[in-house]
């Protein structure tokens, strides 16, 4: 069979999918399933059968995860969502995160309140993570704008990295078992002391597998022109990190601004970074003219891609989860907007072209070829 | 008015029920009329009907309405818990807190307005979950 490309689509009304024959001419459109209902992450996992796997964040009854192996052409419940034990005293809000783990069924799910799920049997049944979820920081976390949410995890071998906002990053070296703050170089904007050790508004985190001790982070920015106690802490937005993610320093030189949502990095070449600055009080792209800025130097020097896309009057927010990239030998970047349109930049962003206009507000965007 | 008046029905269907089942002649029927009936330090359960909105009808095999014995709202929360346990989650989360946008009606009084989980519940009783009129 060809390959195809798959997007799924997570909003507010609930999970789409479109789906492409590999030049990427058109996508069509299939959903919404678990209708009316938001959808703030999804997962295309392409381990032996592909499945689809979508958080269902219903404010009435509660969180469902959501299963498709027919490539999304239909949607059940899985037999449970996350849950946290009865004794805790905290409850389950949102799933931000759904990611691959070893195993073939082996799921993981960072929630709202910040805190890390398991699953080994596709989503059936879950258990906590108590290493970062019951952490000696946890209660001390608060929530960003958007909840207290675990939006991050990335897996590499025992490493593993957490983002959180707001807890800020963090890693194991076990596997898992355990976590600790890394968050050395990472500002924090919003407290006095620019430079906690844990607390900061992490928006989203992304490394490369061939560079793994590379990592880019887009952090809460926009805190150039703060006066009040501990200064003013310029370029804290856009940051990278050399040494598996213990430090962090920035390359927010050249964007227009350094606030922001998500981060990409090129699915070949770990050089190449992408952006889509806001402006930080409006959480709109600078001068309502959307654009994707990308480095093809691990951000040290920063262009701006816009062609096909608005020139004025666009009030585009991109949010944390909603940008990605196909893996195809010229990629494909994807966005979609709050305003609900779905945007595809091909050939690594030089050529934008909206695949949909009129879609709700978009929460999550992924990608794969299967 | 309509509206309330179909509750009361309702009620007054499900306390004959409740009557006949118990007392086999309903000779005591004059007790459908005794609305509202809601007194504090009930200590004896009452068979009640738990309407359930469609959403959650999947829960529990697709039927809208569970006969539940309890004497107040929070233990047949419980029951529900302990006999349902699919459907119980949607209802309330893991705190056991009923989920912020549901309210929880007994006949036609939502039961913040009564006392809450410790709302007595009598013979006949409605008890009716309905998603709060939210959103956007």
């Amino acid at each position: 069979m060809a390959d195809r490309i798959v997007l799924t689509i997570g909003t507010k009304k609930g999970v789409f999918v479109a789906e492409a024959k590999k030049p990427r001419k058109s996508f069509e459109l299939r959903g919404p399933f678990g209708p009316g209902v938001p959808v703030y992450s999804t997962l295309l996992d392409t381990r032996g059968t592909p499945t689809v796997y979508a958080s269902s964040c219903n404010p009435f009854f509660g969180m469902k995860v959501l299963k498709s192996t027919d490539m999304g052409k239909s949607f059940k419940e899985t037999r449970s969502a996350p849950a946290f034990p009865n004794d805790d005293g905290r409850a389950l809000i949102n799933i931000w995160s759904i990611e691959p783990g070893d195993a073939k069924k082996e799921l993981w799910a960072g929630v709202e309140p910040a805190s890390l799920f398991k699953s080994y049997d596709g989503g059936d049944s879950w258990e906590m993570v108590p290493g970062i979820s019951n952490h000696e920081h946890a209660r001390k976390w608060n929530p960003g704008n958007g909840g207290l949410c675990m939006h991050t995890i990335i897996r590499d071998g025992n490493r593993v990295h957490l983002g959180i906002s707001t807890g800020g990053h963090y890693m194991s070296e076990d596997g898992g078992q355990t976590f600790r703050p890394a968050n050395k170089g990472v500002g924090a904007g919003f407290q006095p002391d620019p430079y906690p050790e844990f607390g900061q508004c992490v928006h989203k985190i992304v490394r490369h597998d061939a560079a793994p001790g590379r990592m880019y982070m887009q952090n809460h920015g926009g805190w150039a022109t703060w006066t009040g106690p501990g200064g003013p802490r310029p370029d804290i937005g856009v940051l990278r990190s050399d040494d598996y993610g213990r430090s962090w320093r920035s390359i927010a030189k050249g964007l227009p601004s350094d606030f922001g949502f998500p981060i990409v990095v090129h699915p070949h070449d770990p050089d190449t970074v992408y952006v889509m600055p806001l402006e930080p009080m409006t959480r709109t792209c600078p001068g309502a003219a959307p654009a994707v800025w990308r480095s093809e130097n691990g951000g040290n020097a920063w262009s701006r891609l816009a062609k096909g896309l608005p020139k004025k009057q666009s009030y585009f927010t991109i949010l944390r989860d909603a940008m990605t990239i196909d893996n195809l030998k010229s990629p494909a970047l994807y966005f979609g907007t709050t305003t609900g349109q779905l945007w595809i930049g091909r050939e690594g962003g030089e050529k934008f072209e909206c695949l949909f206009d009129a879609l709700p507000p978009i929460h999550n965007v992924k990608v794969a070829v299967v | 008015m309509v509206g309330r008046l179909k509750v009361d029905i309702m009620v007054a269907r499900n306390r004959l029920k409740a009557i006949q089942s118990t007392s086999g002649d309903g000779t005591n029927r004059a007790a459908l009329i005794c609305y509202p009936v809601h007194s504090p330090g009930v200590d004896t359960a009452a068979t009640v009907t738990l309407y359930l909105p469609e959403p959650l009808r999947s829960y529990c095999g697709g039927i809208a309405e569970l006969p539940v014995t309890a004497r107040t709202l929070l233990e047949l929360l419980h029951r529900i818990e302990q006999t349902q346990p699919s459907l119980y989650p949607n209802i309330c989360d893991e705190t056991g807190a009923v989920r912020r946008h549901l309210n929880i009606f007994v006949n036609a009084d939502n039961m913040r307005d009564l006392d809450g989980l410790q709302t007595a519940l009598t013979n006949g009783d409605v008890v009716t979950v309905v998603p709060a009129v939210s959103g956007g």
